[in-house]
């Protein structure tokens, strides 16, 4: 068996003779798709569903194969189509010669009969009067089943590369010659065939199905009471924190050096904590989070507990991170320098809460104090304005209609994925939260569902199949041969300068025609706008509410403006054409979110500005959304191409051609190129490219009826 | 020295067919590789290999006896449904199909080996068998 480096020098090579030749076989099987709850380990679930088995119960999809795969004779042809036109999901057209040798022992040794029709699907039924067309083989049904799973395998001397696996779509059946040709899907035909309903989604969650932030799915309460401190200065007291006015200060009294320790704390009733808010006086203090916790009337009953149901005990809560420094009390969290203004900041050290009974105690330490002038010296103090502790209280309709909580904006991909039973992917955490629940009834999809994330976050999406195929060992209880393909959800390649995926780079002398480049300036906007939601603010001199008008036209929008590079370095060059895009959208809800917006179309019209196509042999390892590298001297082409279609053929017998025609935007292209740097700089700015977001336990399991 | 005639075998029913003449004739024999050449934009080609030719015996020959255009016509149909073996005169012998059979009727003044069924006419033909599988010979254990 070859390994990659041996497939690569073949390919590069351009001689695909002898040990090289080009190969290709296909496998089929028939199978079925199980769904049931399946218990997972923490780190395989991302969504929680209140109401109903939890946290680690998980709706699962299982692709059961009900027969040994068997390979395929006669493939007289193979062709592959992909690209994000269409889902991702790829398509295969496969041509099979119909007649088949089929090897007898006779009196006089071994002959072989002519089987015409040998693979027809409907060889061997007695249809009309009990008339049958040839003898029942294995092949009785295979491509006329929904269920026949295809696996196609290619590569150079050895078919070494899985290059597709899906399932039967089309089966046409011609005779002299005696063909069938056979049209398939991959495996992401189960996110584009099936509707969000019944068990294709999660079986107990009523359509339409809706995905909310995990912490919009509360109510909170503030519940914090009782406010004590060490020391406060005579005129600044602890209960200053809890009376919601802004303008009143809890002040501890000032110490001469700035490591003295300070501390204030709040009692809280019987509640489920997790976070809270707080708005210092100071900035850059470092604050120390300890919990004290009690079994008194504990909500749900029983004694404290994390949220994650453990139980911990009265008193102080220990998470094993050690000590406030100076102190024997252990703390949950530590946040080295806080900042001054109002921060929410979750209570617990990796996520998650605590479930504490009547009068627990939460309580901040503070240390690095700020230096204050008083009385011709300067001291150093601790100071709070407002402090809001939050008891958390599931939603009522989150209960009863069973949403899908999740963390990040891609946790809603991964949970889609694994109701399609697809264990294999590279998701790409977002680094976004949602703003609000949304729904999705049963006339969509479970693409559209991937689609609609797809297109809030501008991240692309694709099935691709498996790394690896076991060709030795065929049986239906092989282990190797179970994935159902690789689902790929990430920001695309188009934008990273050094994309994980290896790069190939290819030279004139390897293409086998030119690549044709297309510029095309009608893409491209000279301003481009984005306009969100309306903006109200509350202004407490005036009234409740009103309309604020901002930016120079008035808008009462968030908006912004955006001058695209190339309209902005030579004006000239546009010949003066004032084309503008306009793009409104509700999701919008800052002037930063409108600029991303604006540099996201501006990106894609770039993108779109400066295409190439180039055709050369096949190699699996180049796949959607990958970037290649071309130099070719005739046309001064020297540039990344961002793949977003890929052609593959295959035709075997004596005229045999192994080729593939790559299609995309050239992104090493001046104006593509500055653009991208652009965008990356704005999303960078906030941590948007791409940031994995912190999640916690799941909890509740004490609400399952 | 005796003669060795050319045989048709069924391998199902062990029948065999002896030819009364052999042909007289054999046009080029032998395995082909076929290598495409796909052009580069730049210099040199993409060269591809795909699968060799296949193996075709083409003999042509004389048949004067009507019953020996009635015997190849049938194992020529037999090979609508399976293969037969060949052994030629050399003793090589291949699994085939005959794939064509040609004979045409010429005029003679006389013929004296079939008066009785093809008194005034014999016939030229031509015969092609693809080769399934080779059992000896030159190309034995190649294809």
């Amino acid at each position: 068996m070859s390994t990659l480096a041996e497939q690569e020098q073949r390919w590069y090579s351009g001689n695909h003779v002898g040990a090289a030749t080009p190969t290709l076989r296909a496998y089929v099987r028939r199978g079925h798709m199980e769904r049931r709850y399946k218990t997972l380990p923490r780190s395989e679930v991302f969504a929680f569903i209140p109401g109903l088995l939890g946290p680690n119960a998980v709706w699962y999809g299982e692709w059961v194969p009900d027969e040994d795969y068997a390979e395929v004779p006669n493939l007289l042809s193979a062709k592959g189509d992909q690209d994000f036109e269409k889902k991702g999901v790829e398509s295969l057209t496969m041509e099979i010669d119909n007649v088949v040798l089929e090897e007898h022992t006779g009196l006089a040794g071994i002959f072989h009969s002519i089987e015409r029709g040998y693979m027809a699907p409907l060889r061997g039924d007695a249809g009309f009067n009990n008339l049958r067309t040839g003898v029942a083989n294995m092949w009785q049904n295979v491509w006329k089943d929904q269920a026949t799973q295809i696996m196609v395998t290619a590569g150079y001397g050895d078919a070494h590369f899985p290059v597709f696996l899906g399932l039967l779509d089309d089966a046409d059946l011609t005779s002299q010659p005696d063909r069938i040709t056979v049209t398939a899907r991959n495996m992401g035909k189960f996110l584009t065939d099936q509707h969000t309903f019944m068990d294709a989604k999660h079986l107990f969650v009523k359509d339409p199905i809706t995905f909310c932030d995990r912490e919009h799915a509360d109510e909170l309460t503030d519940v914090g009471q009782g406010a004590e401190a060490k020391s406060h200065d005579g005129s600044h007291p602890a209960r200053f924190v809890l009376d919601g006015d802004d303008g009143t200060t809890w002040l501890s009294q000032g110490h001469d050096g700035p490591d003295e320790l300070e501390w204030i704390e709040v009692q809280v009733p019987p509640s489920r904590i997790e976070d809270f808010q707080l708005l210092p006086a100071f900035g850059e203090m470092e604050m120390y989070i300890s919990v004290f916790a009690t079994n008194t009337d504990v909500q749900g009953g029983g004694p404290a507990r994390r949220t994650s149901g453990q139980s911990l005990g009265e008193g102080w809560v220990s998470e094993g991170l050690g000590n406030v420094p100076g102190t024997s009390i252990p703390f949950t969290r530590k946040i080295g320098t806080i900042k001054e203004k109002s921060v929410r900041y979750g209570i617990r050290d990796g996520g998650g809460g605590y479930v504490i009974g009547d009068s627990s105690r939460i309580r901040l330490w503070f240390r690095n104090l700020k230096r204050i002038p008083a009385q011709r010296r300067f001291v150093y103090q601790a100071g709070i304005k407002t402090w809001e502790v939050y008891d958390r209280d599931r939603k009522e309709a989150a209960i009863k209609n069973h949403w899908i909580l999740v963390d990040d904006v891609s946790d809603i991909v991964k949970v889609v994925l694994q109701w399609v039973g697809m264990k294999d992917w590279e998701v790409e955490s977002v680094g976004a939260r949602l703003k609000r629940p949304i729904s999705f009834d049963r006339q969509t999809f479970l693409i559209d569902i991937i689609e609609h994330i797809a297109k809030l976050t501008s991240y692309i999406f694709y099935v691709k199949p498996p790394e690896s195929f076991d060709a030795g060992n065929l049986s239906k209880s092989n282990p190797a041969n179970k994935a159902l393909g690789v689902a790929i959800f990430r920001q695309n390649n188009a934008m990273k300068q050094t994309p994980l995926d290896r790069r190939y780079l290819v030279r004139d002398t390897d293409l086998l025609n030119g690549i044709q480049p297309q510029f095309s300036g009608e893409p491209l906007a000279q301003s481009v706008r984005a306009r969100g939601r309306r903006i109200k603010e509350r202004n407490p001199s005036v009234g409740p509410a009103f309309t604020v008008r901002s930016g120079g036209a008035s808008m009462e929008r968030y908006f912004y403006n955006y001058r695209p590079v190339w309209a902005r370095n030579n004006a000239s060059r546009a010949a003066g054409l004032r084309k503008h895009a306009v793009h409104y959208d509700d999701q919008i809800t800052s002037n930063y979110e409108a600029k991303v917006a604006c540099l996201f179309i501006a990106f894609r019209e770039a993108l779109e500005s400066a295409k190439a196509q180039i055709q050369l042999p096949f190699f699996p390892p180049i796949a959607l959304d990958h970037q290649i590298g071309v130099f070719d001297v005739p046309t001064a082409t020297s540039t990344r191409i961002w793949i977003a279609s890929r052609q593959w053929e295959f035709r075997s017998g004596e005229d045999r051609e192994f080729s593939m025609t790559l299609s995309g935007s050239m992104i090493d292209i001046d104006h593509v190129r500055e653009t991208r740097e652009e965008l990356q700089r704005v999303l960078n700015d906030r941590g948007f490219s791409p940031a994995p977001i912190a999640r916690g336990p799941w909890t509740e399991p004490h609400f399952f009826p | 020295m005796p003669r060795t005639p050319n045989k048709f075998i069924n391998p199902k029913t062990a029948d065999e067919y002896e030819w009364p003449v052999n042909h007289s004739e054999e046009s080029e024999t032998g395995l082909q590789r076929s290598v495409s050449h796909g052009a580069k934009s730049g210099n040199g080609l993409v060269l591809q290999q795909a699968d060799d030719q296949p193996l075709v015996f083409k003999y042509t020959g004389t048949i004067f006896h009507q019953v020996q255009v009635e015997e190849m016509a049938a194992w020529y149909a037999l090979c609508r449904t399976q293969t037969v073996n060949f052994v030629d005169f050399a003793g090589d012998e291949s699994e085939v199909i005959i794939t064509a059979f040609r004979p045409v009727r010429h005029r003679t003044m006389r013929n004296p080996r079939d008066f009785a069924n093809a008194p005034l006419w014999y016939w030229k033909y031509e015969i092609e068998m693809e080769v399934v599988r080779v059992i000896s010979g030159i190309w034995a254990g190649i294809l």
